[in-house]
């Protein structure tokens, strides 16, 4: 257990007394401008790892309504994917990947929710146990989608693509990655973000940055945490705020 | 409007006086300072005096602190007592030729009103500082006193009541009595005077004056106001045409209207008249056929001496330019700029808030977007319709709110949508507010505790990390989510494009998931759409219009929708018929069908005849004839027209009695026509003896906080009572954020003192 010198203990006091009726007017000022709520939900796949890194999900909740005007539940729902009525509550699905879904029925499922206007966003984890070969988890969603929703095309974002600027700006154009162990691979660091592309319409997206393990703080380079919650929240505005 | 800063108390305190109350908190206070100095007597260390003072200061201050938040400082807006105060009062005297009309017994109406006025100077000079006086027929004109309003050499040919009533209610003052027979010969609408004293805080007093004359049975005067309808609609749509009708009529009776379509007769009614002056609007769901043009007439009266006609072209395809403002973050631009995508025929502008920094993806570079909303008029008026989507009211200046107001007024559509009560709540009294059709709900005391809750649940939640699982929790989350609710008809809605949008019961009607509650609907809107109440109750009002000026405000109480559109299945095009066609049906003026207005109320040989030309300003100029009873065609020299309005006025001098016509031709295949009789003798409402209008007095008296004025006492000294019985609104200042941050600070200084003192 971490324990806090009595000389920190005060200094917290004393920052939270001062700052926290300025901290109350920030909140005040943004909750004024919330929209009509939403949740955000994970696919439950047939996959053991669904749920993998959820405990850190409320941390990006908080980071959403800290950071936009977004009116999004603190918590985190679970969306069944061989229900479609429940997934259709969401407009936008997280998955650890897709390509463990094997019945028909999840198939049709995730291709519907993606046809009625849904956006699905896969990420896959850092983990080496989890993710032997990222260039073949990517070939695996791929291939999903080819057989499950056959007018979709995956296609690399380019490093300009306004899904790097439209809330944050991303340095380079380039998603932040996290590495298993803090250990750099740059055959995964080549790997940008994939489009899943429904003619203009962008539909879905893969990641292979393992954002999910950034915010839910792996070991990483300090900051990393939220540089991958900024790129969540460019993602998810840029699918809000295009057409469904 | 006054503020005040108060001591407000609460709970059994607040019913006491002041001096009470006041000395419970200070038996309070000496208590407890009493209780913190005792228990700083003795500590568990040994202090200093200077260490034991300064912890017992503290203390003492977080006690007083906290007695005076109890006490509940409050700011008290106090609105103007609707009673009259200690200011001016204007009295105006109608000098039009119907209040010097005698009646048998020698009596005028001027002469019966300033017989009841009398009684009642001397009580208004002992409650107003000041009695201003003024007189009127067609213009409103001061006078010295009394005696010289009421008298002068001639009395006017018209009554222009509401205007003269307008002029004296812009000057504030404390109220304004009115000595007249309530006849307006102009038939102006008293809907806006009613508003404006209303706003102002004007109370009207009407003065009655009335005599034995009897009404002329002969004369009638009978006129076609204007002709609303679309200049082009879609084939095989069902829009709207009206026609407003002014009469003038000695007795009760029925006004016999139709509606022709070439040689067709659509439609036909009879609308009830009351003695005086009726304003009669009369509208007519039309289906358009064939791509074309639809050539209408309004016919009035019984021997349909009074025609008026335009033509309607109908199209097969429009386009209709969107503007779409959004306030909030939130997924119902994703889904309706889709819904919009599939049919070519809208071209979408989007504007995102700017406070939300956030820039707004378009998939083709023919997607414009905007910075922000415009404040300029003529740039909103690219556009026919302007949806704004979960805006706040302290988002939108007031130069964009008046932009917004001037373009509807122009003829332009805004579509208001926002599910939110709290945030609906801000536009009360906005001048966004008076264009829509509803009035909004203050946030009431029980929704802002449900929000509190919830905000404090998800915190708590947020705060605790909540995750989901296997568990049941997982299932209780998922059905916490709210369920979806269809729109429902109102009880005895007529059929119309709109409403056609939520009769079918079944995945073609739009389901919503939240909705802002109003407070009323306003008097002549028209309520489109409400909510279902399988289980009885009252129906919440979900979708309302109005006419405002020449164009529309629409107010959609809901979400963007987006929950119903993913509950549908994907080959399922419902939400998007259901966006293009309730955007097509709020763009229907599309470049404005010809009109025609006949300006003189009465026309009669050898005098000159003025009409106004308007709805099709853009193009060159139009060509407008008149066309004597024999046929004989004479072409009319256009003018701009000079009374604040777009468009042109054309005169002409009738030289021979019967019927005459007036023909105006505009770009394509636009059209209007006018038919009306042209008679010896002007006919005058003014001189027609019509009886004084006491409904149209009372209603505009009760509907401003005055009365009628007869023998009984109406102007009493305001007391202190009256004085309290203004609206209050009540802002705590107790629960400051800087008061509580000061209150902790105090306490947290007090805590790491006490922790240095090796007290802790």
């Amino acid at each position: 257990m971490n324990e806090i010198t009595r000389i920190r203990f005060l200094k917290l006091l004393l920052a939270s007394t001062v700052f926290a009726p300025g901290l109350a007017a920030f909140g005040d000022a943004l909750d004024s401008l919330r929209g009509d709520r939403v949740g955000w939900a994970r696919l439950k796949t047939p996959s053991p790892h669904w749920r993998r890194h959820s405990e850190g999900d409320p941390l990006l909740m908080q980071f959403f309504r800290q950071q936009t005007s977004l009116n999004i539940d603190p918590t985190w729902y679970v969306a069944e994917v061989e229900n479609l009525a429940e997934m259709s509550k969401f407009p936008l699905l997280f998955s650890q990947g897709i390509h463990m879904i094997q019945s028909a029925n999840g198939c049709a499922n995730v291709a519907e929710h993606i046809r009625r206007g849904g956006f699905l966003l896969v990420d896959a984890c850092c983990n080496r146990d989890i993710t032997p070969d990222f260039d073949v988890f990517l070939r695996q969603q791929i291939d999903f989608l080819a057989a499950a929703l056959p007018e979709a095309q995956v296609v690399s974002l380019p490093a300009d693509h306004e899904i790097y600027r439209c809330r944050f700006p991303i340095p380079d154009g380039r998603p932040p990655h996290t590495f298993f162990g803090n250990v750099y691979d740059s055959q995964k660091a080549s790997h940008g973000l994939y489009g899943i592309m429904i003619k203009q319409r962008m539909a879905g997206l893969i990641s292979l940055s393992g954002l999910q393990c950034g915010w839910a703080h792996m070991i990483a380079p300090p900051g990393h945490d939220v540089a991958c919650m900024k790129m969540l929240v460019n993602i998810y505005i840029y699918a809000m705020m295009q057409g469904g | 409007m006054t503020q005040l800063f108060e001591w407000q108390f609460g709970g059994w305190l607040r019913g006491v006086p002041p001096v009470t109350a006041w000395s419970v908190v200070a038996a309070a206070a000496l208590a407890g300072l009493m209780l913190v100095i005792w228990l700083y007597r003795r500590t568990l260390r040994q202090l200093s005096p200077a260490a034991r003072n300064t912890l017992t200061i503290f203390r003492a201050a977080i006690v007083l602190l906290l007695l005076l938040c109890l006490a509940n400082p409050s700011r008290v807006e106090k609105e103007k007592p609707s009673a009259p105060g200690k200011k001016k009062l204007a009295v105006i005297v109608d000098r039009s030729g119907s209040m010097s009309v005698p009646d048998y017994r020698r009596t005028t109406r001027l002469a019966d009103a300033v017989r009841v006025w009398k009684q009642h100077e001397g009580e208004a000079a002992a409650v107003f500082s000041e009695i201003k006086y003024y007189r009127f027929a067609t213009e409103l004109v001061p006078a010295g006193n009394f005696d010289e309003a009421v008298a002068t050499a001639k009395a006017g040919p018209e009554t222009h009541l509401y205007a003269a009533l307008r002029q004296a209610v812009n000057d504030d003052p404390g109220a304004v009595v009115c000595l007249t027979d309530g006849l307006d010969t102009t038939g102006t609408a008293k809907d806006d005077l009613a508003n404006e004293a209303s706003r102002r805080n004007v109370p009207l007093y009407f003065v009655a004056g009335v005599n034995r004359l009897q009404p002329s049975r002969s004369a009638e005067t009978l006129n076609i106001r204007e002709i609303v309808a679309p200049g082009t609609v879609l084939r095989q749509a069902r829009f709207t045409v009206g026609a407003v009708f002014e009469v003038a009529a000695a007795r009760d009776a029925q006004l016999p209207v139709e509606l022709w379509c070439g040689d067709t007769r659509l439609a036909a009614a009879q609308l009830p008249l009351r003695v005086g002056m009726n304003t009669l609007p009369w509208s007519v769901p039309v289906v358009s056929s064939a791509i074309g043009t639809l050539p209408l007439e309004f016919r009035a009266g019984t021997n349909t001496g009074q025609r008026a006609g335009c033509t309607v072209e109908v199209a097969d395809h429009k386009t209709v330019d969107v503007l779409y403002y959004q306030g909030a973050l939130q997924w119902g631009y994703r889904f309706l700029r889709s819904a919009l995508a599939s049919d070519p025929g809208f071209r979408l502008t989007s504007i995102l808030n700017p406070a939300l920094n956030v820039q707004i993806s378009v998939a083709a570079a023919d997607q414009p977007t905007l910075p922000d909303l415009p404040d300029d008029v003529n740039e909103l008026k690219q556009y026919q319709i302007v949806v704004l989507a979960h805006i706040f009211a302290n988002r939108l200046t007031a130069r964009q709110q008046a932009a917004l107001v001037e373009y509807t007024r122009g003829g332009g559509a805004v579509l208001f949508i926002s599910p939110d009560t709290q945030a609906t709540a801000g536009f009360a009294g906005t001048d966004l507010e008076q264009m829509l059709p509803v009035v909004f709900a203050p946030p009431a005391e029980a929704e802002e505790t449900a929000a509190g809750v919830n905000n404090f649940h998800l915190l708590i939640a947020a705060a605790a990390g909540t995750s989901g699982g296997e568990s049941g929790s997982s299932l209780s989350r998922s059905q916490a989510l709210p369920d979806l609710k269809p729109f429902a008809l109102p009880s005895g809605a007529a059929h119309s494009a709109v409403s056609a949008l939520f009769e079918k019961n079944d995945e073609s009607r739009p389901h919503y998931v939240q909705n802002a509650r109003v407070r009323t609907v306003k008097p002549g809107a028209e309520i489109l759409a409400v909510s279902a109440t399988p289980g009885g109750g009252e129906p919440q009002v979900l979708l309302a219009r109005q006419q405002f000026g020449d164009g529309f405000a629409v107010a959609m109480m809901t979400d963007l929708l987006w929950r119903w559109k993913m509950s549908l299945p994907s080959e399922s095009h419902a939400a998007e018929k259901f966006w293009q066609q309730l955007l097509l049906s709020l763009a229907p003026a599309s470049g404005g069908g010809l009109r025609l207005v006949k300006l003189t109320e009465s026309p009669s040989t050898n005098q000159p005849v003025m009409v106004q030309i308007t709805g099709d300003t853009t193009g060159p100029t139009p060509n407008v004839t008149a066309v004597s009873p024999a046929r004989k065609y004479q072409p009319l020299t256009l003018q701009p027209a000079t009374n604040g309005e777009s468009g042109w006025t054309a005169t002409f001098t009738p030289n021979t009695t019967g019927t005459w016509e007036v023909q105006a031709t505009g770009t394509g295949k636009k059209s209007a026509r006018l038919v009306f009789p042209i008679s010896e003798k002007t006919q005058s409402a003014e001189l027609m003896n019509l009886p004084p209008d006491m409904d149209g007095m009372r209603q505009l008296a009760e509907a401003t906080g005055g009365a009628m004025v007869e023998d009984a006492p109406v102007f009493q000294p305001r007391d202190e009572t009256a004085a309290k019985s203004g609206l209050q609104h009540v802002q705590p200042l107790w629960n400051s954020t800087w008061l509580l941050g000061g209150l902790l600070g105090l306490y947290g200084t007090e805590l790491i003192l006490r922790r240095r003192f090796r007290l802790l």
